[in-house]
């Protein structure tokens, strides 16, 4: 069944020149997608679309049934949009630990906090401050901190970029277990091919706005 | 040997500058004559309870309010996209251009019982305000120095915000949060090492100033430092007085040193807009703004025209000139002195090292009221029995006013200084130049805009300054913040308009090119 998440017509500008004209994207809620590209086409400005940080020109936004943008005047800030994102700078909450972190935008549903420290492995470092963590076990945490708040779409903005080559396989595929494990629908924007390949079952390359299911 | 040219002249500078805290710190624990003892025990009994009493509630509400106000300002011009944020910015700095005794008798000669807006009221509604408003009690007196010290505040949580990483925000968004929960749960959190410093700054300035509580009547340690002198004409006690000043301000400095090496770290990141207020919210904002503007700076100016108008005349004017003269002429030279000072201590550091603790402890000047810092070098002068007058005295006087205001000169230039890489210094050397062609053709036109805005900062807080101008003043400089002491002791709000209004047009041109230079307004 197709419909759990649809972009019609999007198109945005910072200036005179569109950056992104007339996108279009629709997947299911079993899918996992990625847009690949190189820098500058607009990747991650799709997902800040998505997310509610930035407003479309013009377009249409609908998550499971519920208008997020339309240019007829609806918009939904980013706090009401049910979506969980996460960076590739870790940005997580210095003053918080890592149990607090978690917690800062927990929803009440059949996971609990400890669920979520045992699925990044972390249980022994709760209360450890984020500056305490190794920027894999960073990544870690700011992964589980979007699950917690029971998000109904993932949003990952090159998440594994800023680890090294080691450390980012291993992270890639934790995360796919998790995200296998918790059935949570994703978008994750990347410009490696191997990590689109691996992750989705839909990419999207920008390059030249063909879908490849 | 050119080692110890360096050690030779640091060892001077040490005497000069670390005199008075160890003059202080040495006449605290002396014995001294029966009658100095017996007024010591008098105001040990009378006056010291309350002194700390009316110095700790001050310095208090004076952060509360600095504090709410400046997180407000701050917010507005860095978290919102409403208009005209960079005219807001501007005003909301520009009333650290009115020293603090300027303000203060403005709002004294407003609201005390004689004064314009009483009167006014009284005549024209038979509304007594003063039922309403004690303006010389703590509350009024801390609103009223809060409008004069809150641009510090504003802009150390400017820089704050500014350095807030936009992603984060967004992190919390998606969680669920929206901006006002944002703002309380995730931004001002980690904005506690920065209130802590900015409450130490004002806690300082409060703990510093003279002029303001003077005006009220109001007795803190610097007001009785000066009674103890010049009323009971006791050195001795005005010296034991100043111990817990003294001891309070390095426990502040200790603490604001360690503070600095933590921000320091933190980049400013592009600006973003957290709110996006509607139309009914803006009008609020705005309206919000426009009172506390009128408030901290139109009012206050416009009473100062209103006053000149009542007062001025040609001969008035042609009779302001010699306080102006000195004004600027001491303002100038000091400002000099520490320049170069500091750029000295800079340069030492760059090539040869080893001066870190010796500008730390120099610092450690700023956090001295000023009648500390005069009166412990009168004790000096006095026990070497040196004649105070004439290019002796005005050494002196700078030489007090540098060990006062070395430190936000010197963090200008060094906060300049740190930003050339060293890699320029090794290019330059390994090109044949010497450390000190290396300091004069390439670092000093780099610092040169750096250099210029200290010595205004320094030029401006000089001007400003009152009580060691007042106490180590050769008899015939007279400065335009010491006219208005004279002037205001005696009630005469009016005949210093003039003299306050030179003041704050010199103290807003400075801010303005300081300013300009830092935020490209």
């Amino acid at each position: 069944m197709s419909g759990h998440f649809k972009m019609e017509k999007i198109s945005f500008s910072y200036d005179e020149k569109p950056l992104i004209d007339n996108f279009q994207l629709e997947f299911d809620k079993s899918d996992n997608v990625a847009l690949l590209g190189p820098s500058g086409k607009g990747k991650s400005t799709i997902l800040h679309l998505i997310a509610g940080f930035l407003k479309p020109k013009s377009g249409k936004i609908i998550l499971d049934g519920q208008t997020l943008f339309d240019q007829k005047g609806i918009y939904l800030p980013p706090e009401k949009r049910s979506m969980g994102v996460v960076f590739q700078e870790h940005c997580l909450f210095p003053h918080l630990s890592v149990e607090k972190n978690i917690q800062f935008g927990y929803q009440e549903h059949q996971h609990g906090i400890q669920d979520y420290l045992d699925l990044i492995k972390l249980s022994h470092k709760a209360n450890s401050k984020p500056d305490e963590l190794s920027g894999g076990e960073q990544q870690r945490v700011s992964l589980a901190r979007a699950l917690a708040s029971n998000p109904k779409l993932l949003l990952l903005d090159e998440p594994f970029s800023a680890l090294d080559e080691d450390l980012r396989v291993k992270l890639r595929e934790d995360v796919k277990n998790i995200l296998t494990e918790l059935k949570t629908s994703s978008i994750i924007v990347t410009h490696s091919k191997n990590e689109a390949q691996y992750f989705a079952n839909k990419i999207i390359d920008l390059n030249d706005l063909r879908a490849n299911d | 040997m050119k080692q110890n040219k360096f050690t030779i002249t640091q060892f001077i500078y040490m005497v000069l500058f670390a005199g008075p805290f160890l003059f202080i710190f040495l006449n605290s624990f002396l014995s001294t004559t029966k009658e100095e003892s017996e007024t010591w025990n008098f105001i040990l009994e009378n006056t010291l309870p309350s002194l700390i009493s009316n110095t700790f509630l001050l310095i208090f509400l004076c952060v509360m309010f600095t504090l709410v106000f400046g997180v407000i300002q701050a917010t507005l011009t860095t978290l919102t996209n409403i208009r005209f944020k960079k005219l807001f910015h501007f005003s909301f700095i520009i009333p650290l251009a009115y020293p603090l005794y300027v303000i203060s008798y403005i709002y004294v000669g407003m609201f005390e019982y004689g004064g314009d807006i009483s009167t006014y009221f009284r005549n024209t509604y038979s509304l007594n305000l003063n039922q309403f408003i004690d303006i010389k009690s703590p509350l009024s007196i801390a609103i009223i120095f809060s409008m004069v010290l809150t641009p510090y505040s504003y802009l150390f949580f400017r820089n704050f915000l500014k350095r807030i990483n936009k992603k984060q925000i967004w992190c919390a968004r998606s969680l669920g949060f929206g901006p006002f929960e944002t703002l309380l749960k995730v931004i001002l959190p980690q904005a506690k090492s920065w209130m802590i410093a900015v409450s130490i700054l004002i806690s300082l300035e409060v703990l510093c100033d003279f002029g303001g509580v003077s005006i009220f009547n109001y007795e803190t340690f610097t007001v009785a430092i000066y009674e103890a002198w010049m009323g009971l004409f006791s050195l001795n006690s005005a010296i034991k007085l100043s111990f817990i000043p003294l001891f309070l301000a390095l426990i502040f400095f200790t603490l604001n040193q360690k503070l600095t090496i933590k921000y320091d770290k933190l980049e400013a990141s592009k600006p973003f807009s957290l709110f996006h207020p509607n139309n009914v919210q803006t009008y609020l904002i705005f309206s919000i703004i426009t009172f506390y503007t009128l408030f901290s700076l139109v009012l206050p100016l416009a009473v100062l025209l209103y006053w000149l108008s009542q007062t001025i005349t040609v001969d008035f004017f042609l009779s302001t000139l010699p306080y102006l003269w000195d004004s600027l002429l001491l303002g100038t030279v000091s400002g000099l002195f520490i320049a170069l000072i500091s750029l000295f201590y800079l340069y030492k550091d760059r090539f040869i090292g080893g001066v870190k603790s010796m500008t730390n402890f120099l610092k450690l000047g700023y956090a001295l009221p000023g009648t500390i810092v005069a009166i412990s070098l009168m004790g000096i002068l006095s026990i070497f029995n040196i004649n105070y007058f004439g290019s002796i005295a005005y050494f002196i006087l700078v030489l007090a006013l540098a060990i006062r205001f070395f430190a936000p000169v010197f963090d200008l230039q060094n906060n300049s200084y740190k930003m050339i890489n060293k890699k320029i210094d090794w290019a330059s050397t390994s090109l044949g130049a010497s450390r000190l062609k290396t300091f004069w053709k390439v670092h000093f036109p780099i610092l040169r805009p750096a250099i210029v805005s200290s010595f205004l900062l320094g030029f401006l807080e000089i001007i400003k300054e009152m009580p060691i101008t007042m106490i180590l003043r050769p008899h015939n400089v007279n400065t335009l913040s010491t006219k208005i002491y004279e002037l205001t002791s005696e009630g005469e709000w009016e005949q210093t308009s003039l003299f306050a209004l030179c003041l704050f047009v010199f103290g807003s041109l400075s801010l303005y090119s300081v300013m300009k230079k830092d935020e490209n307004l």
